[in-house]
């Protein structure tokens, strides 16, 4: 069996920059044990797969996997999928909102019309959970005190993935940056799920950004949507960005890493209050066709 | 900017196996002239792959030539990228007997032999060095095991270029339930700073009767916390077996195959041929590989 699939790059308008993607189009014969061996052969961050048989009108299945598991949801995955069914035509190119079934739910996505259109996601409900010790999480990314911005605290917010916010004086300091094992593993020591690491720098156009996460299996992500939504929240909080209803800004992210990504923010209510939308650009770069093993030598 | 854009083939194989989402993993662009180095690492990293090859017209009288890029930087030389290329060059260009490839490191003559109608590509493996042994309990629990799962033999580092920790163990069932504790890795990378562990079990107990070998190989502190298939572990497994009378050459000759990245759902063979020639002792390393996909891929060019 032959099956088509697209490499796309999420969160950039240039090839080989952003957060790269694999969408099987026509996933409808394929088991989930096969999905997850496709999932690891192919070794993005994420590989999703459109299933039409379960399909409708409204919505279209998406399954989201690892290489070492399935997802219920996740922000880079979406965009990208949703950007390859309006290539496809499984969506109209006009709709300005179409949605996405996941394990999760149905997940809505809206789209800038245009000739790049923007994809937007809502971020779920981000809550604040606590400041962190300004020594410690400076210690876990090779910086000292220093470095870290004055008057805005170290603080970890949640929007479904724990993620500590570190706030750094300027660019420079967040490219400087190097994740210190034994002192990001005592850092998290007290943390009960696996947390993420997020150090930025305000900028004139919103936030220049990184993101660590060791705990995962990540040493670093070019472009973390499920992190943006609760960065524009700690922004906001602190005010280093205005929190009006309409604020628009970007997080710049993965540049360090040579896949630098733009996240734009869309606040929507004051602070947010309404709703808080992470969107981006998709690049495709990749047409490829896969051929699966016989099913009888697919080991179970 | 002025850009033109061009298409690029690539094939996505799996290496050290005949069958597909088996083995290692391995991108290859067969015609990948006109690539910068710049785009090549980006392309690398893209396909986050262990390796990926960029095949370009060689200026020797090899085959092609070969540059193998991890997603963060170039080797000179890897045993699976090479055995892969050898595979897809073989295939593309109708080729059934030995060659060369050049790559950084120099030139790779590449052995080809059938087998039921099917090529295995050999490689040569390069002189092997031995160094340290360790002590059996470290390494049980280094292994997250007890010293009964060990073998009656010293785990030692052993190399042919990357040093690598050889541990025996009693049976296959063992292999399977090792479990590298990172906490005692950086006691057991010793005075060469190993870069992998390498655990492993006869699947029959008798080295003079036809045996192959069960094994894993943990290489957190290179980024690679199991790897399916490692060519440049196999000749030194090789090596180190004849050395502890875990495998005896019988008429200058010993022939197994090690079974390698089942327990991660990968199942790869490496075969291993070592000969006494000349008081001279040679040990090669082949494999197979099978075709999984092909893809185009869109390159920017500045005009």
């Amino acid at each position: 069996m032959k099956l088509k699939y697209h490499v796309v790059d999420v969160f950039t308008k240039v090839p080989l920059e952003g957060n790269a993607l694999a969408v099987f189009v026509d996933a409808d014969e394929l088991d989930t044990a096969t999905m997850q061996q496709v999932a690891r052969e192919l070794n993005l961050s994420e590989t999703t797969f459109i299933i039409p048989r379960q399909s409708t009108a409204k919505a279209t299945r998406v399954r989201i996997f690892t290489p070492s598991s399935e997802m219920q949801f996740a922000g880079h995955p979406t965009i990208g999928t949703a950007f390859v069914m309006r290539e496809l035509g499984l969506v109209s190119k006009t709709a300005a909102e179409f949605s996405l079934n996941e394990n999760v739910g149905l997940v809505p996505v809206r789209v800038d019309l245009g000739g790049d259109p923007l994809l937007w996601l809502k971020t779920p409900p981000i809550t604040r959970e606590g400041a962190y010790d300004r020594a410690r999480c400076a210690a876990a990314l090779s910086l000292t005190e220093d470095d870290l911005l004055a008057n805005a605290p170290c603080e970890l917010y949640t929007a479904g993935n724990p993620i500590i916010f570190v706030p750094l004086k300027d660019p420079d300091t967040v490219d400087r940056a190097d994740v210190d094992s034994p002192a990001l593993r005592d850092l998290l020591a007290r943390c009960e799920h696996p947390t993420c690491v997020f150090p930025f720098a305000p900028t004139k156009e919103g936030a220049y950004s990184r993101m660590f996460a060791q705990e995962l299996g990540i040493m670093e992500d070019p472009a973390t949507g499920s992190a943006t939504g609760p960065l524009a929240a700690y922004m906001m909080n602190h005010g280093l960005v205005a929190s009006a209803d309409g604020t628009r800004f970007i997080s710049e992210q993965g540049t360090k890493m040579g896949r630098r990504s733009i996240l734009h923010v869309l606040v929507h209510g004051e602070r947010g209050s309404s709703a808080i939308e992470v969107g981006g650009n998709v690049t495709p770069l990749v047409l490829a066709e896969l051929t699966l093993p016989a099913p009888s030598a697919i080991p179970a | 900017m002025h850009q033109t854009t061009r298409d690029y083939k690539y094939f996505l194989l799996d290496v050290f196996t005949e069958e597909r989402l088996q083995g290692n993993p391995l991108a290859v662009f067969p015609e990948a002239e006109g690539l910068s180095e710049t785009q090549m690492q980006s392309i690398a990293q893209e396909l986050n792959l262990s390796e990926t090859v960029f095949l370009t017209p060689p200026s020797t009288e090899a085959i092609a030539c070969a540059r193998i890029y991890t997603p963060r930087r170039e080797l000179d030389f890897a045993g699976h990228p090479t055995i892969g290329s050898a595979f897809l060059l073989a295939h593309l260009k109708g080729i059934e007997t030995s060659f060369t490839i050049e790559e950084n490191v120099g030139p790779i003559p590449i052995q080809v032999t059938h087998e039921d109608g099917k090529s295995i590509f050999w490689l040569t493996t390069p002189q092997i060095s031995f160094f340290e042994t360790l002590e059996a309990p470290l390494c049980a629990r280094l292994l997250g095991l007890e010293e009964s799962d060990l073998a009656p033999v010293t785990p030692q580092f052993v190399s042919a270029g990357s040093p690598l920790l050889f541990i025996a163990l009693k049976d296959r069932e063992a292999v399977d339930r090792a479990q590298l504790n990172a906490a005692y890795l950086h006691e057991a990378l010793g005075s060469v700073n190993s870069v992998g562990t390498f655990t492993f079990a006869l699947k029959t107990p008798d080295a003079d009767g036809p045996f192959d070998v069960y094994s894993r190989m943990f290489a957190p502190q290179s980024g690679i916390p199991e790897d399916p298939a490692t060519g440049g572990a196999t000749g030194p497994l090789a090596a180190y077996m004849l050395e502890r009378g875990l495998a005896r050459m019988k008429d200058d000759r010993c022939e197994f195959i090690s079974e390698q990245g089942t327990r991660m759902g990968r199942r790869s063979l490496l075969r291993v041929k070592a000969s006494v020639h000349q008081r001279e002792r040679s040990i090669q390393v082949g494999g197979s590989a099978v075709m999984t996909a092909e893809g185009m891929f869109t390159v920017d060019h500045p005009r």
